[in-house]
């Protein structure tokens, strides 16, 4: 079965963006664009990976990570930023992602955590 | 008695004996092994053995070495004398280098002490002298250095790692040393050995070289190189001030060598490396060899190096350098954008301070970061040109997944269009795919090196980013004298002592 990858993320073309390259590449990707909703879902299915924005109006991904990893530990979590030194990364690591992102993405980064 | 005839006695009579022996006591079962050992009251202990001292005599494959093994004298047998010793050494038809200095003493500890001493000099041959046909040697003053640390602070010595060696026209690039005849050797037994030719290999004398009375000199003022092969010299262009407007930009197909600065604005193109005398400003410099400035880059945001071999420089700031060998910086880089292939080693108080660093085979500084100054980040073990490429593809793949939903958008609100844009759609889909296909195949070329490693003999300040083959680690305290690394089984990066790189 194909590897899946849940994106939640605030920038629509972003989120088509990683759909189009890693669903040709052979992986089952979903995307959303609703943090609440993208928070649930990380919880409710397994993913193998799971992309989130650190900034988004609602819901940042220091939250997102720390709900999802409280109700699914197993969960692998990598976090989008534009800049590592973020404080909401660091937070978002402590509570137990295993990596950040340069914006808008890393193929190359991304590849490696689904091997 | 000869000493073989010896020996073999001396062998004879000890097997019998340990025979002898067997056959009294029997052979012991596991019931007796416990049992105590007594003697039966008629048997008497029984008297040692006797046998005379001796040698035994080994001479080399070579027959270049005879060493001896010497046997004390058992029981009531006779020493073992020098007189022994010479019947052995004729016995072997030895004749040439003996050492009799070397023996007595051996002998003389073989009896007083009663044991058998091996290894004894006998005698020594004589090594033939092999030929040496001439050969060439560099002069030192342009011979490649390697790289050399002092042990004890691991400093690199910049001095010696210059990457651009500059010749005058008549300058002595090497000297011939003569012919070494050859000598014959003779072995322990007094035959000659032969002896050899032994070529040195050497540079041949190459372009823009001639011979002069048993040197090569060099035949235009140029660049001095040296392979292990060849040496040669390579005509530069030079530009003896500063490149500025009188000058204006530069594209040579060979090494440049400004005397000057290399001014804002300028650009400087070259085949092969690029020697500056003084700053690099905000300027273009794209070269295929190595750059070295004997002072450094001042980018003011604006400067971009693209290098195809190593890069030396005293400092670094505000630019942008991409080369594919090492990156040796004497004292700063700040705010530098750098990617290369190697390392960015810095001198031994070298600090890092902003921008980001992407170093496939790791770092090497004084310092990293500042307490108040810009964030550093620092990322290793990643080929970053192969990384610049998927960043493109990634690019090109955001701006067609975005034509591709503004056109599915106007195909469902005006379906008339469908015929012009649905052949449109396909082809953004076909190239999607390559693209696609074109990043699989990359990052199987993405070559990691998970052993490369931080190493920082100062400070690292808080909010320094480190990344090791796309793992993350945060620095959030003053960490001193520390060696990051790629701890893969755990998917982490740790933290040991410092280590020279």
């Amino acid at each position: 079965m194909a590897k899946s990858i849940l994106v939640i993320g605030d920038e629509e073309m972003i989120l088509d963006a990683i759909k189009i390259i890693f669903e040709d590449m052979g992986y089952s990707v979903r995307t959303t664009s609703d943090p609440t909703e993208g928070t649930e879902e990380a919880v409710r299915n397994d993913y193998d990976l799971i992309l989130t924005d650190i900034r988004m109006p609602v819901r940042n991904g220091a939250e997102i990570a720390e709900s999802v990893l409280s109700r699914k530990p197993s969960a692998r979590i990598l976090v989008i930023t534009a800049y590592p030194n973020d404080p909401l990364v660091q937070r978002a690591m402590t509570a137990g992602a295993i990596g950040l992102l340069k914006k808008p993405f890393e193929i190359a980064k991304i590849l490696d955590f689904l091997k | 008695m000869p000493s073989d005839e010896r020996m073999l006695e001396h062998l004879i009579r000890g097997s019998e004996e340990l025979i002898h022996d067997i056959e009294i006591q029997g052979v012991p079962s596991m019931e007796q092994a416990d049992a105590p050992t007594a003697l039966a009251p008629e048997e008497k202990p029984e008297e040692p053995s006797s046998a005379d001292g001796m040698a035994a005599i080994e001479i080399s494959k070579d027959g270049l070495l005879a060493l001896a093994t010497l046997h004390p004298p058992s029981g009531n047998g006779g020493p073992l004398t020098l007189d022994l010793m010479r019947e052995a050494i004729e016995g072997k038809g030895i004749n040439t280098g003996i050492d009799w200095e070397a023996m007595k003493g051996s002998v003389l500890t073989c009896n007083e002490e009663r044991i058998v001493v091996s290894d004894v000099v006998v005698a020594r041959g004589r090594r033939p002298l092999d030929e040496i046909p001439p050969y060439l040697v560099v002069s030192e003053a342009f011979a490649e250095k390697p790289k050399t640390e002092q042990p004890e602070t691991a400093r690199i010595n910049f001095r010696e790692l210059s990457l651009f060696t500059l010749v005058k026209k008549g300058d002595v690039l090497a000297t011939l040393m003569p012919k070494q005849d050859g000598k014959m050797g003779t072995t322990v037994r007094g035959a000659a050995v032969a002896f050899h030719k032994t070529p040195v290999p050497y540079p041949k004398p190459g372009k823009n070289t001639q011979w002069e009375s048993g040197t090569v000199v060099a035949l235009c003022d140029g660049k001095f190189h040296q392979t292990p092969d060849s040496f040669w010299v390579d005509e530069v262009l030079e530009v003896r001030g500063d490149l500025d407007l009188r000058t204006g930009n530069i594209d040579f197909p060979g090494d440049v060598v400004i005397m000057g600065e290399l001014r804002d604005g300028f650009v400087v193109k070259a085949g092969k490396s690029i020697l500056c005398m003084g700053a690099i400003g905000a300027a273009r410099v794209e070269c295929k060899g190595d750059l070295v400035t004997k002072s450094g880059v001042l980018g003011k945001e604006k400067a971009v190096l693209t290098v195809g071999g190593a890069v030396e420089a005293k400092f670094m700031e505000a630019c942008s350098l991409s080369a594919v060998g090492p990156i040796r910086v004497k004292t700063s880089v700040m705010n530098v954008a750098i990617s290369t292939k190697d390392r960015l080693e810095m001198g031994d108080r070298g600090i890092i301070i902003g921008g980001v660093v992407k170093a496939a085979n790791g770092v090497s500084a004084a310092q990293i970061g500042s307490e108040r100054g810009p964030r550093t980040e620092i990322h290793c073990g990643i080929d970053f040109n192969v990384e610049k490429k998927l960043i493109w593809i990634r690019d090109k793949n955001i701006a067609l997944a975005f034509k591709l939903k503004e056109i599915e958008t106007k195909m469902k609100v005006s379906p008339g269009t469908k015929t012009v844009l649905v052949p449109l759609r396909d082809k953004i889909r076909t190239a999607l795919r390559q693209l696609n296909e074109g990043a699989r195949e990359l990052v199987t070329t993405l070559d990691r090196n998970e052993s490369a490693t931080v190493s920082v003999k100062g400070v690292v300040f808080p909010g320094t980013y480190i990344e090791i083959c796309h793992i993350s680690h945060f620095v959030t305290k003053p960490r001193r004298m520390v060696t990051y690394r790629l701890d893969k089984p755990n998917g982490k990066i740790v933290e040991t002592a410092w280590e020279a790189p």
